[in-house]
């Protein structure tokens, strides 16, 4: 069986490799297999996951949250403090430079912050540092960023997403020329970029290393290869080292396969299914409170979290676990219960069921089996499958009263970026609930971490109560690697490259 | 009917003469291999899609995720209650087949009944008639056959969203060209008959000359093409689904099955295998069945 696999896949890779750079521990090369290229490689301009982990390697944030204990490290920066609830002061290392040899400094501080929230300047992924108002040079290695309204998880951003681009390099060549040779001061540069085809990283040598480390692996391939079993393929024939996002069957039977194994890597992606319990949709039966308590006890979450995914964990808040604020002891939780399940709907009026639309954008089998153990009860579901934007599109036009989605966060370690987000009166919200917003709001508006826990907390425990949505499970994916990688997976959905190391 | 013109040879030669077309026909039909196959295949599917609720071992859509991807009997770790094994969902898949059946069926029925009364009401008025009808009918077969099928199809069932009787009325309105091209001029040679002249000439209506002379006439090549339509349509069913377009989950659609085992290619291939198989062979089934019909009914016409 296994030599057959082998030999299929070996055929498969010498049908599909374009460039075979045959991958591996003796030229010192790590051949990482992707799906998607990033649009652009000017990373606030595009909003992939390849591009935003690509940033991690390429440049450098003042801060630096430590993938292991969560604390905020200085890196770029030697210090940042609030001088006032909207106001921080940043002190900079001096000793940096970029990959071109330009000396890091305040005006790259002050210049990347000021372009990228500049709206004129239309940057895709500008919700990044949009959260600050300005920023303002104080000295030749001092910045002073202005907030312009309270803002809780900015040293989160600053530790992770909000990375400095060279002022005097960006203005010399523009934006659309900084795409194609991006310069950064990361623990990478980009030594080559062939659209459409792969990207190659070279370990920057004088790399001040930081809180992230400098590099252990002296080159990176990066390839894209649209097709999982292709990639798979890829892996076991040598040609790749690295692959991800693979799913549980995958990752099981690559675990046979002699020279390569699969692990599965927790994310903070959190599944949920979203009522439109409002009833900004029109009338349907989701309004009743009743009705979606009851969908949360008919849905077997534990079953589909490990036997259809594997490696995540089921939750009852709507957050994840190590996010900042996402603790609520007294928030309900709902147990797989057919029996209550049908009692309630029967208390709702609805002793025999319903029928409901259902739109969901991902993982086909994980809602199928959703609708089974909807149907269990009587409710019959019926699947309406869309492309995510347009899904997304579609729920802010108050069009879908019931859907199975998925959130990311953004990476983000902290409530804020999901919580908040569902249930602040956005277009993204079919709760509307006042109190939970007030909760929140007041968590939003204060940087007092007691405060935003205990705000956050009721706000937690009241969405889990009214039934508002119920979060289902966190992602895991499964990431497929060479025997003679040493890699190790983190929650933040990033494929950190430059602490992999071969064995 | 074989004593029947034994008994009265003499007394009935019009029946003599049906009876002895009847035999004749038989012993085509028997002697014929593509149509025992294909029929006998095609009837036995029939007969698994009629029967499935007593034929299926388990209910098709009763999931347990426990008991996912079991293999089917000619591999290891094979479970005898699951002879084709479980789907992704741990749902029987010899039961899913089993239903799947009758989807496939449905769509391939229905459609080409819906496409048939289209195609064949227009290609036969063209032909009879001609003239400014005729080439009014030709310049709407010229627009429909230079309509991409499978494109129209996705962009309709992608407006109005997939089900079952969306993917039979798309395809039912897409797929009539082929009837209409055919019967037009199957009409066009039948209406220049003699008989079809006595028949205008002693004053029948239209309707009846077109109905009681005309048709029965063309009628062969009717089910002729039927019959290939409903390869045609359960194919593009299968497409359709595959591309998440068309029957939608929980309903077994053989297409759809074969979708839902493309992730398990490289390692499980018998998810997506057994499937393809059984839709294969159907389609298949059909299209010999087509053949020889055609072959029997106008031997003349073989080439």
């Amino acid at each position: 069986m296994n030599k057959w696999i082998k030999f299929i896949s070996f055929l498969m890779a010498s049908l599909f490799t374009v460039s075979a750079a045959h991958a591996g521990k003796e030229n010192d090369t790590l051949v990482w297999v992707t799906k998607f290229e990033p649009p652009t490689y000017n990373y606030y301009d595009q909003t992939l996951r390849e591009g935003v982990i690509l940033s991690r390697h390429i440049w450098d944030s003042l801060y630096w949250r430590d993938l292991e204990t969560g604390e905020f490290k200085p890196h770029l920066a030697t210090k940042m403090e609030y001088s006032n609830p909207t106001t921080i002061d940043i002190t900079l290392r001096k000793d940096i430079v970029f990959h071109n040899g330009e000396k890091f400094d305040a005006d790259d501080v002050v210049f990347t912050i000021n372009e990228i929230i500049n709206p004129e300047n239309k940057y895709k992924n500008r919700k990044l540092i949009s959260w600050a108002k300005k920023a303002e040079k104080t000295g030749q290695y001092s910045v002073r960023l202005h907030l312009g309204k309270i803002f809780a998880p900015a040293m989160e951003m600053l530790s992770t997403a909000v990375v400095m681009y060279p002022d005097e390099y960006y203005k010399k060549v523009g934006k659309n020329a900084f795409a194609r040779a991006p310069i950064g001061t990361g623990p990478y540069k980009a030594a080559e970029i062939v659209p459409g085809k792969h990207l190659v990283l070279e370990r920057n040598e004088s790399y001040f290393g930081g809180a992230k480390g400098k590099a252990n692996i002296s080159k990176v391939l990066m390839r894209f290869v649209d097709e999982p079993n292709t990639q798979i393929a890829e892996l076991m024939s040598g040609n790749a080292d690295l692959i991800w996002r693979l799913n549980k069957e995958q990752g099981k039977k690559l675990n046979r396969v002699s020279g390569v194994s699969a692990v599965a890597g927790e994310t903070m992606r959190v599944g949920y299914l979203q009522f439109d319990s409002s009833g900004s949709t029109g009338d349907h039966p989701l309004k009743n409170i009743k009705v979606r308590q009851a969908i949360s006890h008919a849905i077997d979450r534990e079953s589909i979290a490990v036997n259809l995914q594997g490696g995540g964990q089921v939750l009852d808040l709507f957050c994840y676990p190590t996010q900042v604020g996402c603790e609520s002891p007294d928030a309900p939780k709902y147990k797989y219960d057919p029996a209550k399940a049908k009692q309630l709907l029967a208390e709702a009026g609805y002793p025999n069921g319903f029928e409901i639309d259902f739109y969901a954008y991902r993982n086909r089998n994980f809602a199928e089996a959703m609708m089974g153990f909807m149907a269990e009860v009587g409710i019959k579901a019926n699947m309406e499958w869309m492309k995510y934007s347009a899904l997304r599109d579609k729920v802010r036009k108050d069009e879908v009263p019931f859907n199975f989605m998925t959130w990311g966060s953004g990476s983000v370690n902290d409530v804020f970026r999901i919580t908040s987000y569902f249930f602040n009166h956005s277009s993204d919200d079919l709760a509307l609930d006042p109190d939970v917003k007030k909760y929140l709001d007041a968590g939003d508006g204060t940087i007092v971490l007691e405060d935003r826990k205990k705000n956050y907390s009721e706000a937690l425990r009241l969405i889990a109560e009214r039934a508002h949505a119920l979060p289902l499970f966190s992602y895991a994916y499964y990431y497929g690697m060479s025997d003679d990688l040493d890699f190790k997976t983190t929650p933040d959905e990033i494929v950190h490259l430059y602490r992999a190391k071969w064995k | 009917m074989n004593d029947i013109s034994a008994d009265h040879p003499k007394l009935d030669p019009d029946n003599a003469l049906r009876s002895n077309l009847t035999k004749h026909l038989f012993r085509r039909i028997s002697a014929h291999n593509s149509i025992l196959i294909g029929g006998g295949v095609l009837g036995a599917i029939v007969l698994m899609a009629l029967f499935a609720p007593l034929l299926a071992p388990h209910d098709p859509f009763s999931q347990d995720l426990s008991r996912r991807l079991l293999p089917p009997f000619w591999m290891e770790d094979n479970n005898p209650k699951h002879i084709l094994g479980t789907d992704n969902l741990g749902r029987d898949y010899l039961s899913r087949l089993i239903y799947g059946a009758q989807i496939s069926l449905m769509i391939g029925v229905c459609t080409a009944i819906i496409s048939g009364i289209i195609g064949s009401a227009l290609g036969i008025t063209a032909g009879y008639f001609g003239g400014r009808i005729d080439a009014v009918i030709t310049f709407i077969i010229t627009t429909r056959l230079s309509m991409p099928i499978v494109l129209v199809a996705l962009a309709v069932v992608a407006l109005v969203g997939g089900s079952l009787h969306a993917v039979i009325l798309v395809l039912g309105f897409l797929l009539w060209d082929r009837y209409a091209v055919v019967m037009r001029s199957a009409t066009q040679q039948a209406r220049n008959m003699d008989y079809v002249s006595a028949a205008r000439a002693i004053g029948c209506p239209t309707w009846r000359v077109v109905l009681s002379e005309i048709f029965p006439n063309v009628v062969n090549n009717l089910i002729v093409i039927a019959t290939f339509e409903v390869a045609h349509a359960i194919l593009l069913e299968a497409s359709l689904s595959f591309l998440g377009l068309g029957v939608q989950p929980p309903d077994p659609s053989w297409g759809l099955m074969i979708a839902e085992g493309k992730e398990f290619l490289l390692f499980d291939p018998w998810v997506i295998t057994i499937p393809g198989i059984a839709l294969s062979i159907l389609v298949l089934a059909v299209n010999m069945l087509g053949d020889g019909i055609r072959d029997v009914s106008a031997p003349e016409n073989r080439n």
